[in-house]
This record gives C-alpha cells, structure tokens and sequence, in this order.
C-alpha cells in the first residue's frame, strides 16, 4: 500500500485525538512515517529531537500554542528550515501573518481542507 | 320856589342828555366790540371749516356722513383710497349696501344704540366689499351729530385695516400655535428617553431634560449655570478623556455644524455607559448663541451586539473542531468504502456519532449564553423536588459515570422541601454541575453530591477528586469563556461557557453559587448516612478536587415572563 517515499518523517502536533488520529492513518497510508504529540510544548521537543521532513501543527493546544511552537523552532538550526503547515480553525488575521511571518510554509483551515488533500499538498512540497 | 324848580328841571334836562350821549356811546362802543368779535369769530370759523375740510380731506382715514336711515349725504375724497369710489359715486347710496351681509346686523345695532345718544360714538369693524370686488376689513368711528345744528348727520370715520387685520389674525394664530407648540416642546423634552442639554455660548449649562437628570444622575438644580465640562466627562471605551476641543458640544459651537458620534458619558457617580451623542449649534441672527446636545444611552444596545458578535465568533470557532471531524471522517470512510473493516466502520461512525452529540450540547450552550446575555430569562417556577432533579441529571451521565467507574454517592436528606423554582433552568444548572465533575475526574474517582436544608435555604453541595481549579485562576471560574488551564488539558473541547450560564440561571433565581478547591462537601449530619469522609475522598489521589455549591431560598422564585427558555440537552 506504501508507496516508496524514502520515509519521509511527518511531525503531527494535534490535541483532538480523532484528528490526530485520521491525520495519522491517512499519512501511514500514503506511506509515510508519523510521530505525533497532543500539545506544543511535547510537540517542540519532539521536533527538535527525531528531525522530521515536515511538521504538522494545530495552533491552540494546551501548554504551548503552535504560534509559540513555531517561532521556538524557528530559533533552532535545524528548526529554521523545516517546513511546517498551519493546521488550525483560527482563521483570524493575527495568527495568520504571525505564521507567515515565522515563515510557514502553510497555513490552513481544517474545514476547508481534509487529511487526503492535506497529505497531497505534503507530497508535493517533500517532492515525493 | 320856580327858581329852584327851574334850576332842577334844567339840571335834569342835562343829565338827561348826558346820560343819553353815554348810553349811546356804550352801545356803539358794545356793537364796535361785537362786530368786532363777530368778524373775528367769522374769520376763526372759515379757516376752522377750511382747516377741517383739509383735515378731512387729506386724511387717510374716510369720513361719510349718513342719515339715521345709512343714506350717504356725504363721502370724503379719501373714500376713494379707500373704498375705491370716488366721492360722488356713494353719494345718496345706502352705506349698507357696501357692507359684507354677515355685518350689516351688527352695525344696525350700533346705529340703534347710538339713535338715542347725541354726540356718542361707537367704534365698529366690518368687511366691506370695495369697487374691485376686494373685500377688506373697514375699522371705524361713528358718531351720531345728527342734534348738531351744523352736521346734523351721522359722521363716519373709516379706515382700511386688512393687512392689520390679517396679522393680527397671524399673531394670534402664531400665539395660540406657539403656546401650543411649546408645551408640545416640554411635554416632549419631558417625556423623551433621550437625555437633553442646552448651553450657552460659553458652555453654560441653561437647560435639562428628565432623562438627563435619570442618566447621569445629575439633579437639575446642581447643573444650571455650570460649565458642562465641570458636569459631564466624556471618556472613549478604554476611559481616556475626550479632549475638549473633540466634544461633541464644542465642535458644533465651533463648526456650527452638526456633529454626532458614539462617546461614553460619565455619570455623577463616576460610571460611564455608551451613548450616541448629537450636538448642534443654536443660532440666532447668523451667530451662534449656544447648542444643543441629545444624548441616547446605547448600553443594552452595545451589549446586545456584543453578545451577537461573540455569538457568532464562538458559534463559527467553535464548531469548526468537530465539523473537521465530521467532515474528515466522513470523507475517509467515503473514499475508502471497500477497505474499510467492520470493526472500524464501526469505531468511525461512533466517532462521528459522539461528535455530532457534542456538537449539539456546543450548540444549546452558546444559544443558552447568548439568549442569557440577549435578554431577561423566562423564569415558569412550580413546586419543584430538587432532588429528583438531581437524580434526572445524574442518569443523564452515567454512560460516562459507569465509563469512568466513577463511584457516586448521594447524600440527601429527608428536610428538603419542595420549592416553588423553574425545573427546566434548574435541571441546566444541575446537568452542568454533574458534567464538570465527571468530566474532570479520573479513572475510578469520587463524586458525593448532597443535598439538604439549611435554615431559609435548600444547599447543594457536589464534589468530586477530580483536577481541581488551579488557585490563580480562581477568580475567573464563573466567567464567560473561560477555562482553567488544567480544563483545556483534560478536554479542549470545553466551550467557557457552562459555569456561566450556571451563575447567570442561579443568580437570577435569588440564590448563590460558590466552589472551593481542594473539595470541602457538607459536614456529616447525624440524619444523613454518609460512607465517604474528606479525608477518604482525597486519600491516595493526586488531585484536590472541587466543591461546589449551590444555595437556593425556599421562598422559591417568582415568575418571570420573558420568551427566552433554555435549551436543555
């Protein structure tokens, strides 16, 4: 079922667990390795740890938001460059231009968007 | 004797004469004197008639004069101003015949009045119809010189007093609107909701309306004559002066323009509340004199639109977490139909299932806080037994009670009367309640819910050894939207909104809610049976725990129409 995408490592930080859960079946699927957290503070160091291709991040979550998780990454020399999406149901003006400037690669609205979409728009920036 | 005799006749004789020679000398002298006189008189009399003749003539006023029967044996050449005929062409008319029909009767009696009264006037007022077809208003004097050896005629004296007559008739409209006017002016400032206040050219306060005195709190008496700066501070919403030159009464003075906007007035006691505020100048003869400032209080307004907005925004933010869910979910079994296996078909929909379920108690809560901060809640009390209300709550959640192997234990006891209290919005407050500590209670933990009656009131406690409230964010439990932070870590999904609704329900029912965390229940009463102690309840756990309470008077509530029911779940 896994296609060959020399195991790509997707970083998913998502405190609803029947999102984090879908997300995390339908990346597998698509053949991708996952790790995931529930809350930001876990997710940073996560992060900062295992290295992933691509992280994954909800903006409110207990502990650390994923504005704040991504500027703390951004600080790190491997966190400057990663690509991160903005997956999130804020859609208010602030956090967007606080993701873009934190150089997001994405920033998303769940109900806009679904795990298939979502994992295509990653293969596409992984280019695999 | 002759002699004498003689001499006495001779002297009669000469006096005689003499006397004689005098008397006629007098008598010339008398008749020089009269005719003297009479040719002074005949002299004074001619330029008399030639001076009145002018007078007459000339005069703007018309003179007629008529006989008892209103025959014109005389006009004036100033009839002719007048009435537009000329003198010759009333002559031997009937007065009557130029007077308005609906006149002549009055005049008739005037000259009736004035038949028996030589040398009496009467003045009179009368429409009269002149030469053109125009009637005008005729103001005159008559008067009966009919005795009068000279006139012997009935002398009328007239004038054309229309444009007179019409503003007169304007004035007194204009009065009579203007009385009106103004105490439809005073009964309106009176009666206006709106607060009013008029200034002078110096910001001098010199008048207020009722509703001034009923907004800001300020009695009419201490504001009179006072700068309106000294009485009212205008602040913006964060409480920063407006600066002078930027107040709605200024600026109109200034630009002579009208100029309104949304400010926040400062009460006498120092609150403030939102108002739209219209200034506009007062001017008289091209200059300002003043102004006139009307002031609408917007609070409920402000909170109505506060509560829709945030109705909005939490009704969107909100739901989007489980229309995600839905939606993904949905999706996923969509594409995957033929690989899905029956054991996780089933986990799906349940997912699905129990997210639509939170979705709809999401929803009840936001209409219930928004219908809450909309507007008066209806309050239907009947006799109502809390406990069973309590029971109905409790049985609500024991799918999640029995999930969590939560040990509940109730304490209630027998004195708990029934009380006159709504039992919808009570079962909201109770639900609430039971939510919270079930939710926020591990694994295997304790609730004790009691119930008992204590002096004039019904006290409910519930507690449980769940997470407990951390101790600096006590303060903000019963606020809208918030959750503890411990909260949002245990469940995101909280909406901040069911503690809020529980103190708005409690509070508009006369009774109170308080909580303490670590958990405190009631103290064992002799009539209660009771198995857990506070001791036992947080023995071995990592948390504290909560408390809340809940005191209802047994005087019950009294009814309250309003169209707002609560949503119940």
């Amino acid at each position: 079922m896994a296609k060959s995408v020399g195991q790509k490592t997707i970083l998913v930080v998502e405190d609803e667990e029947a999102l984090l859960l879908i997300l995390e079946k339908t990346l597998n699927q698509a053949g991708f390795k996952t790790i995931t957290s529930k809350d930001g503070y876990e997710g940073l160091n996560m992060a900062l740890k295992h290295h992933p291709h691509l992280v994954l991040v909800d903006i409110i979550m207990p502990r650390m938001d994923g504005i704040t998780m991504l500027k703390e990454l951004r600080k790190d020399s491997y966190g400057k460059d990663v690509p991160v999406i903005i997956l999130t149901n804020l859609s208010n003006p602030e956090s967007m231009s606080a993701a873009l400037e934190n150089h997001a690669f994405d920033y998303l609205v769940k109900t806009d968007w679904d795990p298939e979409t979502l994992v295509q728009k990653i293969k596409d920036k992984l280019k695999v | 004797m002759s002699a004498v005799y003689q001499s006495l006749y001779e002297f009669d004789l000469v006096e005689h004469r003499t006397i004689a020679m005098i008397l006629a000398v007098l008598a010339m002298f008398l008749l020089i004197i009269f005719l003297l006189q009479s040719e002074q008189n005949k002299a004074r009399l001619i330029s008399n008639e030639r001076l009145f003749r002018a007078l007459i003539e000339k005069s703007s006023d018309a003179v007629a004069l008529i006989n008892d029967k209103a025959e014109i044996l005389y006009s004036s050449p100033s009839t002719k101003k007048v009435m537009g005929y000329t003198a010759e062409q009333l002559l031997g008319k009937n007065g009557f015949s130029v007077v308005h029909s609906e006149d002549v009767s009055k005049v008739k009696e005037i000259l009736g009045d004035l038949r028996s009264q030589f040398g009496k006037s009467k003045t009179f007022h009368v429409r009269a119809k002149r030469r053109d077809g125009v009637w005008i208003w005729v103001e005159g004097v008559v008067t009966n010189l009919l005795h009068d050896p000279i006139v012997r005629a009935i002398v009328v004296n007239y004038r054309d007093i229309s444009k007179t007559k019409v503003a007169e008739q304007q004035l007194k409209k204009f009065t009579l609107e203007l009385g009106s006017e103004k105490a439809k002016v005073e009964a309106l400032l009176a009666g206006i909701g709106d607060g009013l206040v008029a200034v002078d050219n110096e910001s001098r306060i010199i008048m207020v309306n009722e509703a001034f005195e009923k907004l800001l709190g300020w009695k009419r008496g201490d504001v009179m004559t006072r700068k309106t700066m000294e009485v009212i501070n205008i602040v913006d919403e964060e409480g920063k002066e407006v600066p002078e030159a930027a107040r709605p009464l200024n600026e109109s003075m200034q630009t002579g323009k009208t100029v309104s906007g949304t400010h926040y007035l400062v009460r006498k006691n120092g609150s403030k509340f939102p108002a739209t505020v219209t200034a506009s100048p007062v001017v008289l003869n091209n200059k300002i004199i003043g102004a006139v400032k009307v002031f609408h209080d917007v609070s409920q307004e402000k909170q109505i639109d506060r509560a829709k907005s945030e109705f909005v925004s939490l009704a969107s933010h909100q739901l989007r977490t489980p229309l995600t869910v839905v939606k993904w979910y949905t999706k996923y079994l969509v594409e995957n139909a033929s690989k899905v296996t029956r054991p996780k078909l089933k986990e799906y929909l349940g997912v699905i299932l129990q997210t639509n379920n939170s979705m709809v108690e999401l929803v009840n809560a936001i209409l219930n806080a928004s219908k809450i901060d909309l507007g008066k809640l209806a309050i239907e009390p009947e006799q109502t037994f809390l406990p069973a209300i309590m029971d109905q709550a409790l049985n609500e959640y024991s799918p999640l009670i029995k999930q969590k192997k939560l040990r509940i234990e109730k304490q209630y006891s027998g004195d708990v009367p029934k009380i006159q209290l709504d039992p919808k919005l009570m079962k909201v407050v109770f639900a609430n309640i039971i939510s919270n500590a079930v939710k926020y209670t591990d694994l295997g933990g304790n609730v004790i819910v009691q119930m008992r009656k204590d002096k004039q009131n019904v006290v409910i406690a519930v507690s449980d050894n769940g997470c407990g409230i951390p101790h600096r964010q006590k303060d903000g439990i019963f606020t809208k939207l918030f959750r503890a932070d411990n909260a949002i870590e245990k469940d995101s999904t909280g909406t901040g909104l069911g503690l809020y609704i529980v103190k708005s329900v409690i509070d508009q029912s006369g009774g109170k809610i308080w909580f303490t965390s670590p958990a405190k229940p009631l103290p064992n009463r002799l009539d209660v049976a009771s198995e857990t102690s506070i001791e036992e309840l947080a023995h071995g756990k990592q948390y504290s725990g909560t408390t809340f309470y809940i005191s209802l008077p047994v005087t019950g509530v009294q009814p309250r129409t309003g169209s707002k029911n609560l949503s119940v779940t």
